[in-house]
């Protein structure tokens, strides 16, 4: 009863704030469904659940490229190895006459092109080669790291199938390319130098001999190739003879440019997002042996710096080193069969894109989500006042008739307070019928008006017979001060507001027969 | 009412001038597929060019300009014609491709271009070389081929080998300005290198190769103020078709012109010719090294020298290189295409393309600033090539091919059977030059050849 005395909610008040809490409800129903659902963090995990997808469809396309790569390059040596030693038998040579007789060399080179074209559109890699152990001129200075061979290269692998595939001559007697109508390309030799190859002399070892070829096949790092501008991987595989000697290597290369077109990532959700197929040795992304795939905002982003491998947020890993930090995810992808000779070498294929990004991602979503819940939230509160205010219309209304026009019959159209009105109505009909001679109010009226002051009464007497405050001054001889604190004090007593209410309590009695004196 | 329909002009030419970058939104990048030839040496330049696009103007206007194939005009001819087509496994159309004039018309008969000056203003296309301009512009009247680079021919020379030659023989680099001085060298050049092998016979080399026969014939009749292709067909009764003979055929016959079907930088780099005639756009394709047949290495120089004139020829030389054309897709993506285009030919950008590809600028702004600015340019071959350019266009008058529908049949045909022709008559010279002398030889093998030539279909 206290608390009541204290604050008093008007009805309309009390509808604004019901409101404001079903509001309040529904906002946080829809922010717990979506913090149950992962959506209230949804920048992380939407990037999360693209990214590993995006890995997925790309781990699998460079697993199946560089799986058949490898199996057609053990396919291409078997082939090579098979018709060079049918040529030379042919001839009563064998393969050390290579290594004495240029013309020779030149002639099994020439003949080797058609088989070297073959695998190269079979395995649609970029580039075949074949490299025999052998020079056509071992006079020259460094005539050691100079191997005869032939190198072609398909400029545009993974363009459809053309009639004029852009295909170039990388190494080789120029002969072939004349023979064959091919160009000669413009970082065009005649020999391979293979001061620096590492995808020649580890299958030079003879102690690999017994090795079945499918265990010796070599994914080099990729690398620069000499005297040529793009960098490349190598996929060798020695040449061998029916003794078991080596006598060359062949294989093919998966370019910078195939690598990149076949490995492209969805940039629509991050414009820097960006692939690697890197070497890892102790938790480290070897950069510089590395292929990169990505849009022309990420190219900027990569340098030969190594990336350290750490565990990130959710199943994502951060990837960083002095000048960059990317999140994104890995897998190692296995380029060898358990018996391999190169099985300790790991590859990862990983897919990654700038922190800063990832985390303006987040906060940019996130939000958005407080935005919109914002946004609602005001939304309901506008709604909620208005509301309020229509709703209360009509009550506002049916009181304004009840004290104004009490007798008057009219509708508000809401059921009811309408029926609301005409119960007061009728109410007050049969009250003029039969007067409660017990009324409360009258009776409290009548005895406040006995607390009156004789000259209070006197001033009530004449305002009960309709006189104003001036006619009652100049009838009492009292000035109009006096009238007016008069009024003021009999209005206190019988807790009225207004000379009319003084009114119509004074009517009431008159014609409920009440004498007033 | 005045004020009322100025204001509404008004509102109508901001909202027309708005209308191209209203297409377009920084934050939904429009991608924009590009075909083009520039592979190569050049692929970096271009790769960096277009890099240089999208983290500047792409960016900030959400264009991003993305090389769906790198090849050769003439592949992209094919795979043009194939995706015109729609032939099976025919590639997507791009958004902007390089193309010649003739592979334009096939693309402007279907309604696949739109009109480059839908994109430029005059005043914009005013900045370019108008001969270069006029080139893209098709019989409909309609500009669809912009110039983005071109390129003209010249003759390329390997200086190691050729210093050689001079110091042991009474030629003068000066006689390597016309044809008939390039002809007299290279047959003293043969008969010098015959001497290096008294014990072998005939075996002298080749002093140079044309990349183009076709050209060749193009350009002597030009030279002598008359066109080789008349109508749709070559010109073979006109008297300058026998310059084209004694010029071509005869020393081709002789061997003192290597006939090849390959480009002449491949004859250079194997030590087979000293020299070539071939478009400065092959500038790249001259290796700093010789390789010889035993595998031995010397290091080449070169010199670039303007077209060869015949005697008493205007100074007339080839424009060639395409340009680059739009293809119809949607508002937005040509608009994005236009953006590209003219950010590529602003001079600036264009200067920093030919600086390292060996194709003359295509504004006049732009050729100003090859010699303002040479020490922007790294390579040997393509500053010397810059300049030989420059001379020339203030030298020489330039004419491109007409635009025919059957341009690419004649060409084929006519450099396949010249080919042909002297091929068969040098086998033959030569195989009777063991029993007559050079002159009996050379009649006895071309008998009615030219004839013939002429008055084949």
């Amino acid at each position: 009863m206290v608390i009541r005395d204290r604050i008093k909610f008007t009805l309309r008040l009390r509808l604004f704030l019901f409101f404001i809490i079903l509001v309040i409800t529904i906002l946080l129903g829809v922010l717990i469904i979506l913090f149950v659902s992962g959506n209230i963090i949804a920048g992380l995990g939407k990037s999360e659940i693209f990214i590993k997808n995006e890995h997925a469809v790309i781990f699998k396309k460079t697993a199946a490229l560089y799986d058949d790569l490898a199996a057609e390059a053990v396919g291409f040596s078997r082939s090579v190895s098979m018709s060079i030693e049918e040529r030379l038998r042919e001839k009563n040579l064998s393969i050390n006459d290579l290594k004495t007789n240029p013309e020779l060399l030149k002639e099994i080179v020439s003949n080797s092109f058609y088989q070297v074209i073959f695998y190269l559109h079979r395995s649609k890699s970029s580039g075949a080669f074949i490299i025999l152990d052998a020079t056509v001129n071992n006079k020259l200075l460094n005539f050691e790291n100079s191997k005869a061979g032939i190198y072609i290269k398909n400029m545009e692998p993974n363009i459809i199938s053309s009639s004029s595939p852009t295909i170039y001559l990388l190494r080789g007697v120029a002969d072939v390319a004349y023979k064959n109508e091919l160009p000669l390309h413009s970082q065009w030799r005649m020999e391979f130098n293979v001061a620096n190859a590492p995808y020649y002399h580890l299958h030079m070892d003879k102690s690999q001999k017994s090795e079945s070829l499918s265990n010796r096949f070599y994914w080099s790092e990729a690398f620069i190739f000499p005297e040529t501008s793009e960098k490349i991987m190598m996929c060798s595989v020695p040449l061998i003879d029916t003794e078991g000697n080596v006598f060359g290597v062949c294989g093919f290369d998966v370019s910078y440019m195939l690598f990149k077109m076949s490995n492209m990532p969805d940039s629509n959700m991050y414009n820097r997002i960006f692939c690697l197929f890197a070497p890892v040795e102790n938790n480290v992304l070897k950069m510089d042996g590395s292929l990169f795939s990505g849009g022309y905002f990420a190219r900027s982003l990569i340098n030969n710096q190594d990336l350290k491998i750490a565990s990130g947020k959710k199943s994502l890993y951060v990837y960083e080193n002095d000048e960059s930090s990317f999140i994104g995810y890995h897998r190692l992808l296995k380029l060898y069969p358990e018996k391999s000779l190169f099985v300790d070498r790991e590859w990862a294929l990983a897919l990654m894109v700038p922190q800063d990004d990832i985390n303006s991602f987040v906060v940019k979503t996130n939000l958005k989500l407080i935005y919109i819940s914002t946004i609602l939230m005001i939304i309901g509160i506008i709604i909620a006042f208005i509301l309020s205010k229509y709703y209360i219309i009509p009550i506002a209304r049916g009181i304004d008739i009840i004290k104004n026009n009490p007798k008057a019959r009219i509708k508000t159209n809401v059921l009811e307070i309408d029926e609301l009105i005409e119960f007061l109505l009728n109410k007050g009909t049969s009250s003029e019928k039969e007067i409660d001679p017990n009324s409360i109010i009258l009776n409290d009226f009548l005895k406040n008006i006995r607390s009156l002051s004789p000259a209070e009464r006197s001033v009530f007497n004449l305002y009960a017979q309709q006189y104003n405050a001036k006619e009652i001054s100049e009838n009492l001889y009292l000035s109009i001060n006096t009238i007016k604190t008069h009024t003021k004090h009999i209005y206190s007593k019988l807790n009225i507001t207004s000379k009319e209410e003084l009114i119509l309590y004074v009517e009431i009695l008159k014609e409920t027969g009440r004498d007033i004196k | 009412m005045k004020k009322y329909i100025a204001f509404s002009i008004i509102c109508i030419l901001l909202l027309t001038s708005c209308k191209g970058d209203e297409l377009l939104d920084a934050k939904s990048p429009v991608t924009v597929n590009l075909w083009h030839n520039y592979g190569g040496q050049m692929k970096n330049t271009m790769d960096s060019l277009i890099d240089e696009f999208n983290d500047t103007v792409g960016k900030e206007k959400g264009i991003i300009i993305n090389v769906t194939s790198l090849t050769g005009s003439a592949t992209i001819h094919e795979k043009l014609k194939l995706a015109v087509n729609d032939e099976p496994g025919a590639p997507e159309l791009p958004d902007i491709t390089t193309l010649y004039p003739n592979t334009a018309l096939m693309l402007a008969s279907k309604g696949l271009l739109a009109d480059i000056e839908e994109h430029f203003s005059e005043e914009e296309l005013s900045l370019f070389i108008p001969e270069f301009v006029e080139e893209g512009r098709l019989p409909d009247g309609k500009l669809y081929v912009l110039p983005t680079a071109k390129s003209t021919e010249v003759m390329f020379l390997n200086t190691t080998i050729f210093n050689k030659f001079l110091k042991e023989t009474d030629v003068s680099y000066n006689d390597l300005y016309t044809f008939k001085g390039i002809l007299d060298t290279a047959e003293k050049y043969y008969i010098w290198t015959d001497k290096q092998t008294p014990d072998i016979e005939n075996d002298g080399k080749s002093f140079i190769t044309y990349d183009s026969l076709f050209n060749i014939a193009q350009i002597i009749y030009r030279q002598s103020g008359e066109n080789f292709i008349v109508g749709e067909k070559l010109d073979l009764s006109s008297h300058v078709f026998k310059d084209v003979w004694n010029y071509c055929f005869k020393p081709s016959v002789k061997g003192y012109v290597a006939v090849y079907d390959g480009y002449g930088s491949d004859l250079i780099k194997t030590g087979d010719v000293v020299a070539s005639i071939g478009s400065t756009a092959g500038v790249l394709f001259y290796s700093d090294i010789v390789t010889y047949d035993d595998n031995l290495t010397e290091p080449a120089e070169f010199l670039i020298l303007p077209y060869p004139v015949i005697d008493g020829g205007n100074k007339i030389a080839i424009q060639r290189g395409g340009g680059m054309c739009i293809i119809k897709s949607n508002d937005k993506k040509e608009y994005a295409a236009g953006i590209f285009l003219k950010w590529f030919t602003n001079p600036e950008q264009n200067l920093k393309f030919v600086s390292s590809t060996g194709y003359i600028p295509v504004t006049k702004e732009a050729i100003e600033m090859t010699a303002s600015e040479e020490n922007v340019i790294n390579d040997d071959n393509v500053r010397k090539l810059l300049k030989t350019s420059r001379e020339m266009i203030e030298q020489y008058t330039f004419f491109y091919t007409p635009i025919i529908e059957n341009f690419d049949e004649l060409q084929g045909s006519y450099n396949k059977n010249m080919k042909k022709y002297a091929v068969q008559c040098r086998d033959e010279y030569f195989g009777l030059l063991s029993s007559m002398n050079e002159i009996d030889a050379y009649n006895a093998a071309t008998e009615n050849r030219y004839e013939e030539f002429i008055n084949q279909r």
